[in-house]
């Protein structure tokens, strides 16, 4: 019974802090507001200046609901992702999803294709890798151990993604081309619009709603494929269901807002140091505090220099040490 | 966790194995839950295949496997465990769960399709680390436990899961002396319980500890089956092993002598 409480008071918290860095988050930003302007709007729905509700409404607020759903999306399929592969070191582009989308908005933006075009094309890039990896592994891996066969086609998938993406490096003009792919694989959620978040966030609420319905069962796997199957579960499907999860709600992210590395291998580090190890409570913790890291990661994007920092290199900046630090600190378990 | 029913195990002509290679061939043998049958055979000769065989794990190359009657292959995951637990050597698991959630997840056979444990689970996860004199290890991490602890939260674990019929895989391999004999109680003390226990082990004096039946592997398809007193003779052993062992009866006080094996060196 307190360990219920402990859960709920940690999910409690969680949601009011990223409440509280929302509203700051509204606040920050090039053009300046008033704490008061910013309240008045927010609750009487008021204002004098004319431009207040277009940086609010279509600049600032597509941008946190952005940072909080991909942060969350990304997060939540990294904790899905190291129970189902028992391996508290992996991330959700083990598969190769990262590397397929990268690869898909690289020849997309080859092809000159609008920004619709590339982000679909990324998007179907990442999908078809992941499966091209699961396929893979599903012709090879008779009688072998299924998550290692998936682990090591998920590499060859990745390496050969990368190197047909550096094909498409190597023959973009080096003028427009080659520097539109660079930019969109460093990851930015400043191009983000509404428009897109209509489409993301049903995509990544498919995504959430298996693996939080399945969170019991994901314990029970994370101990072990065949142990698994012993306490009676049906680990095949189960294991469809998570990587079908997170593939979609990986390459939906990737496709609108480019790489954003770390934060999927980082938070649920982060989150089970603070949870423990039940699903129960790290999936939606992980997603709580996934939103919570990417929001503040991408207010310092924004806001620490003139020139707006790609956030692809501030997670992997702030995240490094970071992890460092916890892996020093939390020595045995993980 | 009394009265349940027999479960009788029954593998007719099986071959077993992975691929083209069968490890057994023409097996046919059956095993009972009134009963704590013993697995004994040298390394290699599939004593874990016929495990993972018998757990589903692995579907026979030819012939059947039943549980009850019924063709192994044709049961959910979650029928099988309400009916079968296994017992994996103690390992590790890079995750810090704590004891009492381990031992919760032999609940899962039990529960819906997305549901989580309730209280009443969780009062069979919390008497079943009573039984077994674990209560003191219950808010622990798993990882953390020595490997004689973690052994026994397996076994608590399967118990939680309330089969009928338990496969141990070698339940003393990496365990002290004190734990091994620990363990054997234990196991000893279910069959009272009327849970039937398949165990494979690489000690024939398990088999006269414990088991009531005994099930020796040689080559591909011999199979010796009987009571231990009967068929763990020096010549058996020789065969099996290919070592010479001497037997002897140890006096037990008031209880009946016991054999011991011992090699000779």
């Amino acid at each position: 019974m307190l360990e219920k409480y402990k859960h709920s008071l940690i999910l409690v918290i969680g949601s009011i802090l990223l409440l509280l860095l929302c509203l700051i988050s509204l606040y920050i930003g090039r053009y300046p507001i008033t704490p008061a302007e910013l309240f008045r709007f927010i609750f009487h729905g008021e204002c004098t200046d004319p431009n207040l509700p277009v940086v609010l409404l279509n600049i600032r607020a597509p941008r946190i609901i952005a940072a909080i759903a991909v942060g969350g999306a990304l997060s939540i399929a990294g904790t899905a992702y190291q129970g189902l592969f028992r391996n508290p070191m992996v991330s959700p582009d083990i598969l190769g999803v990262t590397s397929g989308a990268g690869l898909g908005a690289a020849i997309a933006i080859l092809l000159s294709l609008s920004i619709v075009g590339i982000q679909l094309l990324s998007f179907a890039g990442g999908l078809a890798a992941v499966l091209l990896a699961v396929g893979i592994g599903k012709s090879v891996g008779k009688g072998h151990d299924v998550i290692l066969v998936l682990v090591l086609s998920g590499m060859i998938i990745s390496s050969l993604c990368g190197a047909l993406l550096s094909l498409c490096k190597y023959m973009a003009d080096p003028d427009d081309k080659l520097p539109a792919i660079t930019y969109w694989l460093m990851g930015s959620l400043a191009s983000i619009r509404m428009n897109d978040l209509y489409v993301v966030l049903p995509i990544i609420t498919v995504g959430v709603v298996p693996l939080l319905l399945f969170r019991w069962q994901l314990n029970v796997l994370s101990f072990g494929e065949e142990e698994a199957r012993s306490l009676g579960i049906n680990t095949s499907v189960l294991r469809a269901v998570v990587i079908l999860s997170t593939s979609l709600m990986t390459a939906s992210v990737v496709s609108v807002c480019g790489i954003i590395g770390w934060v999927g291998l980082l938070v649920p580090h982060l989150t089970r140091m603070i949870t423990g190890a039940d699903h129960r409570i790290l999936l939606p913790a992980s997603f709580l505090f996934g939103a919570i890291f990417l929001l503040l990661v991408d207010n310092l994007a924004r806001s620490i220099s003139s020139v707006e920092i790609p956030i692809g290199i501030l997670t992997a900046v702030i995240g490094a040490p970071f992890f460092l630090y916890f892996l020093r600190k939390s020595k045995r378990t993980w | 966790m009394v009265n349940k029913s027999a479960v009788v195990f029954e593998f007719r002509n099986a071959t077993l194995g992975y691929g083209a290679q069968p490890v057994l061939t023409n097996l046919n043998l059956t095993i009972s839950s009134d009963s704590v049958t013993c697995l004994l055979g040298p390394n290699g000769v599939g004593k874990t295949t016929l495990f993972r065989s018998a757990l589903g794990f692995l579907p026979p190359l030819k012939g059947e496997i039943l549980l009850n009657g019924k063709n192994t292959a044709r049961f959910t995951p979650k029928e099988f465990a309400r009916q079968v637990a296994y017992v994996p050597q103690a390992h590790h698991t890079p995750f810090p769960y704590k004891v009492k959630d381990v031992v919760l997840f032999g609940r899962t056979a039990h529960l819906g399709y997305f549901g989580t444990p309730n209280h009443h689970d969780r009062k069979v996860a919390e008497s079943t680390l009573e039984m077994l004199e674990l209560r003191h290890l219950s808010e622990r991490p798993f990882p953390q436990l020595s490997g004689g602890e973690r052994q026994m939260v397996l076994i608590a674990r399967a118990l939680a899961q309330d089969a009928s019929f338990l496969i141990f895989d070698e339940p003393t391999s990496n365990l002290d002396y004190g734990n091994q004999c620990r363990v054997l109680q234990k196991i000893r003390s279910l069959q009272d319980q009327s849970i039937g226990i398949l165990m494979a082990t690489h000690s024939p004096d398990h088999a006269f500890m414990i088991g009531t039946q005994v099930v020796i592997l040689q080559g591909s398809s011999l199979v010796q089956c009987g009571r231990p007193q009967d068929i763990l003779t020096t010549e058996t052993l020789h065969q099996t092993y290919g070592v010479d062992v001497l037997l002897f009866d140890a006096p037990q006080g008031d209880s009946p002598p016991r054999r011991i094996c011992t090699p000779v060196l």
